[in-house]
Parts: C-alpha cells; structure tokens; sequence
C-alpha cells in the first residue's frame, strides 16, 4: 500500500495521522479562493454520494436537516440556558408581559 | 434581563456571526445548482417539477412584457417556502420573523411595479385609482382612498408575513410551556399536547403564506402591467 511517501500536502485527511495534523493543516490554504473551493468539494462530494443517485431515498436530505438542527442547537446554546433557568425559577408565573416590541 | 415570550426572535450571535446568515444560507444548499446529465435525481426532478408548476400557475395571467419577472419572482417563492419550513424545525431561527427583513422585501418589489407602470403606461396606472362606474361626486375622494390602499400595500405585505409567522412561533412556544409545566398534573397534558400538535400542523400553512405572499405580488404586478 505505501510504496512511495507521498509529500505530507497532498494526503487527504482521513489518511492524515494525529500527529502530523497541525503541520498538514499549516500547509492547506485558508485564502479565500481555497476556502470557497473546499466547501465547493465536500458539498460536491456529499451531493455526488448520497442524492446525485438513481434511487436516492430520505436519507440525503434528512442527514442534512438534523445537522442543520445539531447546529442551529450549538448556536443558541447560551440563549437556550438562558431559557432553562428561567423556567425553572418561577414554574407557574415564568412570563411577564412582553412590553417591548420584535 | 426581563426574559418574555418573544425572546425566541433575537437573532443569536456567536463569535459575533448572527444565526441569521446560516438561516438565510441554508435554503441554497437543499438545491442542486447544476447538473450535466439529462436525468437527474428523484430529489431534483421534485423539485424542478414544483418550480415549473408553480412558474407555469403565477405567469400564465401576465402579459408577455411581465415575464422577465418570472424568475424573480419564482425565486422569491421558494426562498421564502425555504426559509419558513426550515423554521419550523427545532431550534432554528427564523429570518422572515424579523419586520426588517420583510419589509425590505415588500418596499423595493412593490415600488418596482409602481414604477414600471408609471414609466410605461402612466395614464393607465393613473387611471387604476379611480375604478370604473362611479358616480361623479365621489371622484375626489375615492381616488384619496384609492392612493391610500396603493400606498398601504408594502405595508400590509411586510406585515403580514412577519405577523403571521411570529404569531404561529410564539402560540408553538406558549403551548409547549404550558405543557411542560402542567406535566405534574396528568389529565390536561394530553389534551395539551393534542393542541400543540394541531398547531405545528396548522403552521404548516406557513407554506400557504407564501403563497399568498407572492399573489399578492403578482396581483399588483398584473394590475400594471394588463391594463
């Protein structure tokens, strides 16, 4: 299998050992063009793997759905405490009349 | 800080990056932009075939001058679709439930017909403000109460989809409290939570809201432009 080393820039990551992880990330680059490149390979690759197929089910849009939902969750994690222990606070009288406006 | 009901509508920011660019993202990416084959995959024939039918349904009552408006205004519809239906999943955000947002929708596509109807045609655009068959003594001030009702229309276009989606969030929300607090004592809860499921169902007409949205849009297009 590895019969020649290849150079540490053109592994891919998931052939990437931990401890070579901070120099192969030092050798990506992060300008612009290259970002917008890689997000345009993995929403290609996502795209070509799981809904760009013959009989394509729920599945490819569903796992996209539920991460969106994983994230929006991580995003308003802080607020959602926030929530929580007001809830907790006063059960039966948590609200006050909204007096301020959207 | 004073925690109400409509605290569920602050945008989230995290390392200063507001949710809102990520809710406003997210409908492109459940499209597929191109692709080179003639067939392609069940989710996008799904898709094309609800973009055509919706197209084919909004056009079909506009002259030929007015579809060069046909794909902004397709394109507004399934943004809008996207974004309310993503909303109603767990804790997302919601950018059409912020009036700043829908009015700066409303306000430039409305002044947009005005304007192409002014420019092209301005005495039957003028003429659209007294209708037809009235008696001659109401004329002055039924053409105030027509320019009134052209004015109030972004108004009521931008208000509408921000009242309408906020009111069904908040009820989802307020239901859902008062579930989850009247848990300890059991024989409410489950009507309760019949109540709460008829709601999200209900909301679901967050898709019939679109519709109405651009309808409305079309109808004040097709008054324009037809004559």
């Amino acid at each position: 299998m590895a019969d020649r080393p290849v150079p540490l820039k053109d592994t891919r990551l998931p052939d990437v050992k931990l401890g070579q992880l901070p120099s192969w990330l030092a050798t990506r680059d992060f300008t612009p063009s290259g970002l917008t490149r890689a997000v345009r390979r993995g929403y290609d690759s996502y795209l070509n793997k799981y809904i760009n197929v013959k009989k394509g089910g729920i599945g490819g849009i569903a796992m996209v759905l539920f991460g969106y939902v994983v994230v929006s969750y991580i995003w308003n994690y802080e607020h959602l405490t926030m929530q929580v222990a007001a809830l907790d606070l006063d059960s039966a009288a948590g609200t006050t009349f909204p007096d301020e406006g959207i | 800080m004073n925690l109400t009901f409509f605290n569920q509508f602050t945008s989230p920011q995290i390392m200063g990056v507001p949710l809102i660019m990520l809710a406003l993202l997210a409908p492109s990416a459940m499209f597929q932009t191109q692709n080179n084959r003639w067939l392609t995959n069940r989710l996008s024939l799904l898709q094309l075939w609800m973009i055509n039918l919706f197209t084919k349904q909004l056009m079909s009552p506009i002259s030929k001058t007015g579809y060069q408006w046909s794909i902004i205004l397709t394109s507004l519809m399934i943004m809008l679709l996207m974004i309310n239906l993503l909303g109603l999943l767990p804790y997302t955000f919601t950018p059409t439930t912020q009036l700043s947002m829908n009015m700066g929708l409303a306000i430039p596509m409305w002044l947009a017909t005005v304007l192409t109807g002014l420019r092209n045609q301005p005495t039957a655009s003028l003429g659209h403000l007294l209708p037809e068959g009235t008696p001659n003594l109401l004329t002055p001030i039924l053409i105030i109460i027509e320019t009134i009702s052209l004015f109030i229309r972004p108004l009521a276009l931008g208000v509408r989809l921000t009242a309408n989606l906020t009111a069904g969030h908040l009820l989802i929300q307020l239901t859902s409290t008062a579930t989850f607090t009247l848990l300890p004592t059991m024989p409410t809860l489950s009507m309760l939570t019949m109540v709460v499921l008829l709601l999200l169902s209900i909301l679901e007409l967050a898709v019939a809201m679109i519709q109405a949205y651009v309808f409305v849009l079309l109808l004040s297009l097709y008054l324009q432009e037809n004559t």
